[in-house]
């Protein structure tokens, strides 16, 4: 059988259909803030709030949630928030207050797990949530219409807050200066991460969210200049990566997340070659 | 700098096709197939191959023989979590042999009652998933079963069946090869 049959098998199976849905508009969302994110040096916002995220999940699986969601994305939403005002607060810088929380959440989420999980397949259940090695292969269909109707609210308010969040994006005092409630926006911008890391949990796992929502934005920083481009060309990069990772998973049978993680590397290093002979394009 | 950028591309272009005149037909290539009951909902019927594995003369619904590890753990988390779409199919799996041995109401092993797996291991090599067994012709342990750790194929329905009040799932009828 050749690789295009047995794709064309695969598809046959209705996990599959699934999980290439919710891959793309995973993939598409990440990308959409991690444009916004990389240009305000908040990168590993996404890895601190996936700690979190992942904490939340061990404190869901002690209690026996049968819902994980209704916990894991308030609690990340929260943590968003928090990071937020602890990063303008003088006493705890951003990047210490990431940190803190990384390192905090993944070390109490792991302990919980430990201590009173009824799992018989303890690390099973640690090494599926921090890299997703399947995650996105056994979703039921519930969860893949919450992916979609999230998926559909954050580019939406992407698309309606486009200027805004340009302007907050690239200068947030002078955006305040004119007027913007830029410290909102900001706010807007920390919640809808938020609710992209607990999507994204399923897909790469949260130990590899951050490359989800930095390679696409640094692979098309290497081409274009301009916000507009970069951000359309994120999306395409990171959605190609997305499914193409996911079609080399199930077809070389590797881990979904970091198949997807590695094609998102290879594409970066294709295009920092393909910006360091171009010298860039002015679009 | 347009001229070089699409120098560059066509560049790109021409390297990835030429990469792609090298490809056979791989390793990936799944051990057998045999196809044909009409497939339900949500358990796709097998295409036709050309290679055979053990047992493959017996017509199965779900091979995971066919499958890439990351699809067999994916098939087999949607069986076990929702196994209603799979009863009264039939399950041709291949893995590790198991056995688990009961136990008397005062923690004393029974070794006259025994439950026997087939551990499916998976892509990250760290989730592995056991899937009950029931030979059809229920032989005596050891003698009629193969050492613990070989790699075995059953062959088998899927059924539920009860013990001590509890609900379990299981290959019934099962074939080993």
């Amino acid at each position: 059988m050749s690789a295009f049959q047995t794709l064309q098998y695969y598809f046959t199976f209705p996990f599959v259909r699934y999980a290439l849905i919710v891959g793309v508009l995973i993939a598409l969302c990440a990308s959409l803030f991690g444009v916004t994110l990389v240009l305000k040096r908040f990168s590993f916002i996404g890895d601190g709030l996936s700690h979190v995220a992942f904490g939340a999940l061990a404190v869901a699986a002690v209690f026996n949630l049968t819902d994980e969601m209704l916990l894991v994305l308030p609690v990340t939403v929260i943590a968003a928030i928090l990071l937020l005002r602890s990063g303008q607060s003088a006493k705890l810088q951003g990047d210490a207050a990431i940190a803190v929380l990384s390192v905090g959440t993944l070390a109490i989420g792991y302990l919980l797990m430990n201590l009173f999980s009824t799992s018989t397949n303890l690390s099973g259940d640690v090494c599926s949530t921090l890299f997703g090695s399947t995650s996105i292969l056994t979703l039921t269909q519930a969860e893949v219409w919450l992916c979609v109707v999230l998926s559909v609210v954050v580019i939406a308010l992407f698309v309606v807050f486009y200027n805004r969040i340009f302007a907050v994006t690239f200068d947030e005092a002078f955006a305040s200066a004119t007027g913007l409630p830029a410290s909102r926006y900001s706010l807007l911008i920390a919640v809808v991460v938020a609710v992209i890391i607990v999507l994204a949990m399923n897909l790469v796992g949260s130990l590899l969210i951050s490359a989800l929502i930095i390679f696409p934005a640094l692979s098309a920083m290497r081409l274009f200049k301009s916000f507009r481009a970069v951000t359309i060309c994120a999306a395409v990069v990171s959605v190609v990566c997305a499914v193409a990772g996911i079609l080399i998973s199930i077809l070389a049978g590797t881990p979904v997340g970091s198949t997807i993680v590695a094609v998102d590397l290879g594409v970066f290093a294709l295009f920092a070659l393909a910006g360091a002979v171009t010298g860039g394009v002015q679009g | 700098m347009k001229q070089r950028l699409c120098r560059f591309w066509a560049a790109l272009t021409a390297a990835l096709l030429l990469a792609g005149c090298g490809g056979s037909a791989s390793s990936q290539e799944p051990a057998d197939s045999v196809s044909s009951v009409p497939p339900a909902s949500s358990v796709p019927a097998q295409p036709e191959a050309e290679t055979q594995a053990e047992g493959s003369d017996i017509q199965v619904d779900v091979d995971l023989t066919t499958l890439s590890s990351t699809m067999v753990f994916a098939e087999v988390s949607n069986l076990l979590y929702d196994p209603i779409p799979y009863l009264g199919k039939t399950v041709r799996m291949q893995g590790e042999f198991s056995v688990d041995h009961a136990y008397t109401m005062d923690g004393e092993l029974d070794l006259s009652k025994n439950y026997f797996y087939c551990i499916i291991e998976d892509a990250l090599a760290c989730c592995a998933q056991g899937l009950e067994f029931s030979l059809a012709d229920a032989p005596a342990y050891p003698e009629g079963y193969p050492e613990e750790g070989s790699q075995i194929t059953v062959v088998g329905t899927v059924e539920f069946f009860e013990e001590n009040g509890f609900r379990h799932l299981r290959l019934g009828n099962a074939l080993l090869f």
